[in-house]
């Protein structure tokens, strides 16, 4: 039988089907859409010739290729810090490896613009250098500046998917290669490092994604890649045309990463060896690498954790008096926040439902296309709500509405994550269960379902509330005017070097999303008694 | 008058080959325990869905009080359904998931009634949950949990009450003290259920009534005496038990067989296929009739109250339980001979 698969409406006129629910993926669908289309409405505002003279000159290819250098560097930066971090807390006999762990993902708490205000702080005449030692060190900034900042906040991606990797690896596979005469090194570059590769390629993939998509870092390092471009070319006014056509090669090139992504992970599932109870992993005694080992980690949890740390107490030492703005900044994330992540949980719960309950080519693809936000820049897609919004729905221009349906875009793959395993967890018998009890579909659904997959509604909402308390680029392009959130007052006054200024704004962030991050811990520790 | 009748139902899942169910037809009366028997994939669970309502057949009709409700939805029926895994809503107490039973069906005026309560504490009393009732599903052992499900079911008052394999997932010990405590409970309260199971004792032990199901359809109907001593297909008879299938020549009321002429029922003329249960054969070391014929045990299974002796008899094997007091040892000669007649079988 051939399955149609991609305009199969079959589902829309099968008994049963909540059709009514299928308007929240569609309308998600078209927020999507609507911002592209519009990227590609003002692009096509310049003629054939003009086009091909925009896309082809110099500039864009002089973008392009800082823009894979910089996502080159960041990969294999991070693959040098993350292989031996992984390795070491793993496989090897240092103690205390838990909260090696800890400090290891600890710096996704730091939002990538934070660490690069820490390392731009560092030097130049007003620098922490010049003002502690009385040295005058030249400021980071450039292509090095800004693989510092993004690999220092984004190594845990890798690291962590490394880490899994290792932690899988069936342990009867070493030691029968042990058993074959190989050495510890050829064990290592023979039998575990291919097995895990795909879990590294993975990871590299939403480094790759980050670093691509990134705009604080590469700002403040003022780094020309493809997002710092389109910003200074919309923001200065000078070509919104050349902005759109660079915002839509971005597009182009981010969603090839995904692609490649969820093609890795589909191999990576095959690899996967068969269930059941796990058995041992092998530690390796470091002997005489031990003193090496504990150099290299204090390295890296020095420039990653300490390093900001004491740089924005010491800027917040500096500081004499405290601005009132910081409750406006603070009050202004918050706001955008709250909403967002209940647009989010309200938009994703009935797409999430539909793709799993009502298992079908359409309602699946609707899922997938609502992820697919996650996967624009949001420099591209801030940039093409604003045109969506002055060209198609005017009454959006420059109001909270319009900045908190970017968020909402961009950040719905996250919401789906939490609410699609819980209710991957909860089995259809309890909507059933209910129905035989007598209630209808609605009251089975609000009473019996929902209540039973709250603890994935609320993760997803914590999560989405975090992630849009730290957003920087669609806030900048999307905020009404003076509209002030954290995430801006830190890139403002850090781009016009006032670091001391900067420091309170920074700390709150790395404050508010520490104790959300230890919220999530104690969220997911607690779900596993249930049925 | 029948409580609920299932005419020639089908129903086809996208992409199969074959029918889940194919033309099922039976009839539960009031009062009755019926049971659904059958292996893995014969389409039990699905009859049993679709007179729930949660799927739909596509060809056929299903009664419950003489009412058409093939396509009603699973809310309106009043049926009650207990799953395999139980589906306690996890994040309710014992009492609350029995309440949240109990309001479905009433009013908010009735609510407020003291009945709803009492009621309540019936059930937990009857389901010997009383000191049970602040605990979360997570709190009970499978066995309790178990109880809870029957409890919430038998809150909403179903005029049918359908269990899906609901003793499978109990250790063996429980299982059984479980099965007959339920059976009880149904039958003081005069609830009609239908059981679902792929067990054979559990369906003999609990059912008034069953029906042997096999690829879609249903082979045998009758009460667990019919079933299990005069099956009327080799799948009924090899499915219920062990069973000894022998070709013979029939002449009426007996038949020519590998074992020599015996007894058979019902009577019958031609070639025939007969099932004898190891149980209806004997076995001694002496020959005691000449009907008997020599043979030589080939292994043998101590199986604690009985054993099971493999033997082969002019080079076919059958196997013989006999009582624990007859010790034979492998490779000896012995002598076996039937006891009961042969029950013809219809084969295709």
């Amino acid at each position: 039988m051939i399955r149609q698969k991609t305009f199969d409406l079959s589902p829309l006129k099968s008994p049963g089907f909540p059709v009514f629910l299928a308007l929240f993926p569609l309308f998600g669908f078209f927020l999507l859409v609507f911002p592209l289309v519009y990227l590609g409405v003002r692009a096509s505002e310049a003629d054939f010739a003009a086009l091909g003279a925009l896309v082809f000159r110099y500039r864009t290819w002089e973008l392009f290729r800082n823009t894979l250098v910089l996502a080159l560097c960041v990969s294999s930066l991070s693959i040098i810090i993350s292989l031996p971090l992984a390795w070491l807390t793993e496989r090897s006999n240092l103690k205390g490896k838990k909260i090696l762990t800890i400090l290891a993902v600890l710096p996704l708490t730091i939002p990538g613009y934070v660490m690069a205000y820490a390392l731009l702080s560092l030097g130049g005449n007003i620098g922490v250098f010049s003002q502690v030692f009385g040295v005058h060190v030249p400021r980071l900034s450039g292509l090095g500046g800004a693989t510092l900042a993004l690999t220092l906040y984004s190594y845990p991606y890798v690291y962590l998917n490394i880490r899994t990797a290792l932690g899988n690896l069936d342990p009867g596979l070493e030691e029968s290669a042990r058993s074959f005469g190989l050495t510890g090194r050829q064990v290592f570059t023979r039998v575990i490092l291919p097995q895990i590769g795909p879990g590294l390629l993975s990871g590299l993939a939403i480094i790759l994604l980050y670093s691509l998509g990134d705009f604080g870092v590469v700002a403040l390092m003022r780094y020309p890649v493809f997002s710092y471009a389109i910003y200074v070319q919309y923001s200065g006014a000078f070509n919104r045309v050349y902005a759109a056509v660079l915002s839509l090669i971005l597009v182009v090139l981010s969603f090839g990463v995904v692609y490649g992504l969820r093609s890795f992970q589909k191999k990576r599932a095959y690899s996967r060896t068969g269930a059941g109870a796990q058995r041992r992993i092998k530690i390796y005694p470091l002997g005489g690498w031990k003193p090496i080992s504990v150099a290299f980690l204090t390295l890296v949890f020095f420039f990653s954790l300490v390093l900001p740390a004491g740089i924005l107490v010491f800027w917040i030492l500096q500081l004499k008096t405290f601005e009132t703005g910081l409750f406006v900044a603070f009050l202004g994330s918050f706001r955008a926040s709250v909403f967002t992540a209940l647009l989010a949980v309200l938009m994703s719960l009935p797409t999430v439902y539909l793709a799993r309950r009502f298992v079908r080519p359409l309602t699946q693809g609707l899922e997938t296309a609502g992820a697919l936000g996650y996967g624009i820049p949001p420099v591209a897609l801030g940039l093409g709500l604003v045109f969506f919004s002055l060209l198609g729905a005017r009454f959006l221009y420059q109001t909270l509405g319009l900045l908190v349906l970017g968020y909402t875009v961009h950040f719905l793959a996250l919401a789906q994550g939490p609410i699609r395993t819980a209710l991957l967890q909860t089995p259809r018998k309890i909507e059933e269960a209910a129905r035989s009890l007598g209630y209808g579909p609605v009251a089975a659904f609000f009473k019996a379902l929902v209540p039973s997959i709250f603890r994935g509604i609320s993760g997803a909402a914590i999560l989405v509330f975090i992630m849009t308390m730290k957003e920087l680029p669609l806030t900048l392009l999307l905020a009404p005017t003076g509209y002030s959130t954290l995430a801006t007052s830190v890139f403002t006054r850090t781009s016009e070097a006032l670091y001391a200024q900067a420091a309170p704004y920074a700390a709150a962030i790395i404050g508010f999303s520490s104790i959300f991050v230890g919220l999530i811990i104690r969220h997911e520790g607690k779900g596993n008694g249930t049925t | 008058m029948e409580l609920l009748e299932v005419i020639d139902i089908t129903k086809w899942f996208p992409g199969a080959d074959h029918p889940a169910v194919d033309g099922v037809s039976f009839r539960v009366e009031p009062g009755e325990i019926f049971g659904l028997l059958g292996p893995s994939g014969c389409g039990k669970t699905t009859t049993l869905r679709m007179i729930a309502g949660f799927e739909k057949p596509d060809v056929g009709r299903v009664f419950l009080k003489e009412v058409d409700i093939t396509y009603w939805v699973p809310e309106k029926r009043g049926t009650g359904f207990i799953f395999q895994d139980y589906a306690l809503f996890p994040h309710l107490t014992v009492e609350k998931n029995i309440e949240f039973a109990l309001k479905a069906r009433t009013t908010p005026k009735q609510r407020s009634d003291i009945t709803e309560l009492q009621k309540l504490l019936e059930l937990l009393e009857l389901l010997e949950l009383t000191g049970l009732s602040k605990r979360f599903p997570h709190e009970l052992s499978g066995g309790q949990q178990q109880r809870v499900a029957i409890a919430r079911a038998l809150a909403a008052k179903p005029a049918l009450l359908l269990m899906d394999e609901p003793f499978s997932n109990l250790d063996a010990s429980l299982r059984e003290t479980t099965r007959r405590e339920i059976r009880s409970i149904l039958k003081k309260a005069n609830i009609n259920a239908i059981l679902v199971t792929h067990d054979q004792e559990e369906a003999l032990s609990f059912c008034d009534r069953l029906a042997v199901m096999n690829r879609g359809r249903v082979e045998q109907i009758g009460t667990p005496e019919e079933v299990y001593l005069l099956p009327q297909t080799p799948f009924t008879a090899q499915f219920l038990g062990r069973s000894n299938m022998l070709k013979g020549t029939a002449h009426g009321e007996s038949a020519d067989t590998e074992l020599g002429p015996i007894a058979i029922t019902p009577p019958q003329m031609g070639d025939v296929l007969l099932s004898l249960r190891p149980e209806h054969l004997i076995l001694g070391a002496e020959r005691k009739s000449p009907q008997e014929l020599e043979s030589v045990v080939i292994s043998k299974e101590f199986r604690g109250h009985d054993l099971t002796y493999r033997i082969r008899c002019n080079d076919r094997m059958y196997l013989v339980h006999t009582e624990y007091k007859h010790n034979f040892e492998v490779g000896q000669r012995v002598f076996v001979g039937v006891r009961e007649p042969g029950v013809v079988l219809e084969y295709r």
